[in-house]
């Protein structure tokens, strides 16, 4: 009988071993995010003084009203045309120095390290450093006067049209690293005996790289457009270092937004609703993109 | 000068010599075999040819035109490599007339993709990609693909090396029937013996960098220069007896490893230490004969057509001898055992020179 027992509360040891693990995802990411769909269906602020439990249920309310807000449609316009320019020089700058590097050139080994040193560098590194060198005295403006050969002044995190720039750039800075090496490993694996083949076909160096090793970087450049396209859509740091989302609201990014409503107005419910919006749009969008990939042809 | 000439062309990987002064003419529509064990050079020597390798030294001339600056889509050479290297992406019919379409040339494509797939027999892959086909069919699309541009000359880089015995054979048959339509040059490296005895016209063999011996396969097989080549060429290994030669009125007498041979027409100036070698198939194990030596038999092989002897004399090295089916000794028997005297070979000791014949 008491054997019988025994047998019954025996639990196996992979449960035991995965449990800590387990509980750590329940508080980290499950309940947050079950909460947050509540949020997103009650109309939650701290300042009214009421517990989220005691919140009026609006249900899709707030998802309505955010839809309706330019402000929020007009961050996350910003964010995906900002994310597009960063993607596009990224990947040209990437797959340049990549091809590049693939070849047969000196100190290869020397320039290997030191280009993918951006990547390594913190976020709040990146921002002063940026913001040192387009601050008004700063190098880019007396760059510019010695090009122009006049004096050249541009208060570049107040101007209304300019303001996007330096963060654009620190973007890509920060973040060609990743798409370089993406595309490296990739090309450094096309098989050197088919590019031999089409060499003694006579191709030209244009030829092999568009008709030979481009249709084979297919899949490795849609994965390293979508990895950086997600990075790239959470941006905040830069923006909250060097610009503020200002002047006014210009350079305000979807994080940026989400955070100055949430956490300055107080409004959990309403960002709850937007960011679900974001999630469900990005992951419609990266399941597309990504579908070419991992649907293998059959 | 025509065809193909190669003028003491030497390469240095580090402190790896793969090559050493090469020199090498091959003629307008040879089938010119490039064979030696593997780190000889002979890829590297291919290499060169198809110009994805400066040597350090040397010249390559094609039709007296010197090749040596000239990059590789610019030599008019078709190419067939080891792991076959199709286009993974590419269909079939991309893949062949790859050739043609870069070079804008679309006039005759469809005329052209169609002559050479019906000649090789795949103009059923046509839509196919490359990892759906098997061995032969991917190699027939390579071969395909370089028949395309119409090169001046072919060259082979072990391309059976991946198929299996069988298949091998027949792609062999394939490759030489192709030789014999396009009336190309055709060189092939190989390590595999067989290929080169059937296909070739002339044999080239080459160890450490370095060209040994070149001929008719026939002439390297009757007189190989060395211990080396002698041993290497031919389908079954020559086998080596350590002896002594003593001159004598009618010929040589040879001594060791408990046999001693009459060598016909061999007139040694003095006794000297040399080696022995002698095909096995020119071996002869028989009980009615007048034997130059005993072998215990240390292993029989059956092979169907013949039986592969093993059989122990007195040194450390048993010979191998082929016989026919019908001589079956038992194992650990003693055996009557005579060389054919016109077969007989003679080395040096030391450098491995041939001295006999």
């Amino acid at each position: 009988m008491s054997e019988r027992i025994k047998r019954k509360i025996k639990i196996p040891a992979n449960i035991i071993m995965l449990f800590p693990t387990n509980i750590i995802l329940l508080f980290l990411i499950i309940i947050p995010t079950i909460l947050v769909i509540w949020f997103s269906l009650v109309n939650f602020q701290p300042t009214f003084g009421l517990n989220f439990w005691e919140s009026k249920f609006v249900f899709l309310g707030n998802y309505l009203k955010i839809l309706k807000d330019a402000e929020f449609v007009k961050a996350v316009a910003r964010t995906v045309y900002v994310s597009l320019i960063c993607l596009g020089v990224e990947f040209t700058i990437g797959l340049l120095i990549a091809s590049i590097l693939t070849g047969d050139i000196l100190g290869k080994k020397v320039l290997y390290p030191l280009l993918i040193i951006p990547i390594m560098i913190p976020p709040i590194v990146i921002g002063n450093n940026f913001w040192l060198i387009f601050s008004a005295n700063g190098p880019v403006n007396q760059l510019i006067s010695i090009i122009l050969n006049t004096e050249f002044k541009v208060s570049w995190f107040s101007h209304p049209r300019y303001a996007i720039i330096p963060i654009i750039m620190s973007e890509i800075w920060h973040w060609y690293p990743l798409t370089f090496l993406i595309l490296f490993s990739g090309l450094v694996n096309v098989p050197t005996s088919e590019i031999r083949a089409a060499q003694i076909l006579g191709a030209a160096e244009w030829q092999i790289f568009w008709r030979i090793k481009f249709p084979k970087l297919k899949g490795i450049i849609i994965i390293a457009l979508v990895i950086r396209m997600m990075e790239a859509l959470k941006v905040f740091d830069v923006v909250h270092l060097l610009t503020h989302g200002g002047p006014g609201t210009l350079t305000e990014t979807i994080s940026f937004y989400l955070f100055k409503v949430g956490f300055k107005y107080s409004r959990i419910s309403y960002i709850s609703a937007g960011a679900w919006i974001i999630l469900f749009i990005s992951f419609l969008g990266f399941s597309l993109a990504l579908r070419s990939v991992l649907v293998k042809e059959r | 000068m025509p065809g193909l000439v190669l003028r003491d062309i030497s390469k240095r990987y580090g402190d790896v010599q793969a090559l050493d002064g090469i020199n090498l003419q091959i003629q307008d529509g040879e089938f010119c075999v490039i064979v030696g064990p593997s780190g000889s050079g002979k890829t590297t020597l291919l290499n060169i040819i198809a110009g994805f390798v400066k040597p350090d030294k040397g010249e390559v001339m094609v039709d007296g035109k010197l090749f040596n600056e000239l990059s590789p889509r610019d030599r008019n050479i078709g190419m067939v490599f080891q792991d076959i290297a199709l286009f993974s992406h590419m269909t079939v019919r991309k893949n062949i007339s790859f050739g043609l379409e870069i070079k804008k040339n679309k006039k005759d494509l469809e005329k052209r993709v169609k002559e050479i797939t019906d000649k090789l027999q795949i103009s059923k892959l046509l839509d196919k990609k490359p990892r759906l086909l098997s061995g032969g069919e991917a190699q027939r699309v390579a071969i395909g693909r370089t028949l395309i541009t119409e090169p001046s000359f072919f060259l082979f880089d072990e391309p059976l090396g991946n198929l299996d015995a069988n298949l091998r054979l027949e792609m062999l048959t394939e490759i030489k029937r192709l030789h014999l339509n396009v009336k190309k040059t055709f060189i092939y490296v190989t390590h595999d013996q067989e290929q080169a005895l059937s296909a070739a016209t002339k044999v080239i063999i080459m160890k450490d960098g370095k060209l040994l011996q070149q001929g008719h396969p026939r002439e390297i097989y009757n007189k190989p220069m060395d211990i080396f080549v002698a041993e290497f060429f031919g389908i079954s290994p020559m086998n080596l007896i350590d002896g002594i030669i003593i001159p004598g009125k009618e010929g040589s007498l040879f001594q060791g490893a408990g046999l001693s041979v009459n060598v016909k027409d061999c007139y040694h100036p003095e006794k000297a230490r040399v080696m022995l070698g002698v095909r096995p198939a020119d071996i002869i194990v028989q009980d009615n004969i007048i034997e130059d030596g005993f072998g215990t038999v240390s292993a029989i092989e059956l092979l169907g057509d013949r039986n592969q002897l093993y059989l122990a004399l007195e040194q450390e090295k048993p010979v191998i001898a082929i016989t026919s089916p019908k001589i079956r000794p038992e194992l650990d028997a003693r055996v009557k055992i005579k060389l054919k005297e016109n077969r007989i070979f003679l080395f040096d000791r030391d450098q491995g020179r041939r001295l006999h014949p």
